[in-house]
């Protein structure tokens, strides 16, 4: 992992197509701007690793010897 | 074609029912074809059997089904990704996850829905970057609320 130090009003080019401006610092919080072409998807990564985390979830209860012929009849 | 599924079995295949996922889907970035099984006859429960690994599989669920009000959009990339160019040609699920023992209080993840062109047999599930929904929504209570679990 490659770690920079920048200042608010600094920038940091990833390729040739993804800017990150460092916008503003107040206490705790960074205020990020990204330019990237629409096909680059962003996501706030915690975001992204819940829902890792809930299809890993997911793939392993479906094992389960689940049984849910009876869920319509009770809704 | 035939696939090895831990829950089914055998099962013949031909090329149509393979629906592909370009992607992948997060977690599992390898996994690129799936197909759709219904649970039951009557289930409103499908499985999202991974064509490669017999022992991958997804419950899914009809979202409108159990919420009422889910709506979600997608924007010009997602679109263009799945070659949609109308909504007659979209499926929309979400994934279930169901806690061991405790049927009752499965959860869907309405943050990110799979969805698949039904014409063109591709698929993705999509983040909702900017939604309220969350990976936990209970299918069995009122309405969804933004109180999901995360």
């Amino acid at each position: 992992m490659l770690a920079l130090t920048r200042k608010p009003g600094q920038k940091i080019m990833i390729g040739d197509n993804i800017i990150i401006h460092v916008v503003d610092v107040q206490g705790d919080n960074v205020r990020l701007g990204i330019e990237a072409p629409k096909s680059v998807k962003i996501y706030r990564s915690e975001l992204y690793e819940a829902i890792i985390a809930e299809n890993k979830k997911a793939g392993a209860s479906s094992h389960e010897n689940v049984d849910l012929s009876d869920i319509l009849k009770n809704k | 074609m035939k696939i090895k599924t831990t829950r089914f079995g055998e099962i013949e295949l031909v090329q149509a029912d393979i629906i592909t996922f370009e992607e992948g889907i997060p977690g599992f970035p390898d996994e690129h074809e799936f197909v759709i099984l219904p649970y039951s006859e009557d289930s409103p429960f499908l499985y999202l059997q991974s064509a490669k690994q017999d022992y991958l599989a997804f419950i899914m669920a009809n979202p409108f089904l159990f919420f009422t009000d889910y709506e979600f959009e997608l924007d010009e990339l997602q679109l263009e990704e799945l070659a949609i160019r109308s909504m007659e040609e979209v499926a929309s699920y979400v994934m279930i996850t169901v806690p061991p023992h405790d049927v009752k209080t499965m959860t869907a993840n309405l943050v990110a829905p799979v969805v698949i062109n039904i014409h063109t047999h591709q698929g993705k599930q999509i983040v909702l970057e900017k939604s309220k929904y969350q990976t936990k929504h209970l299918l069995f209570s009122e309405a969804v609320s933004s109180k999901g679990g995360n």
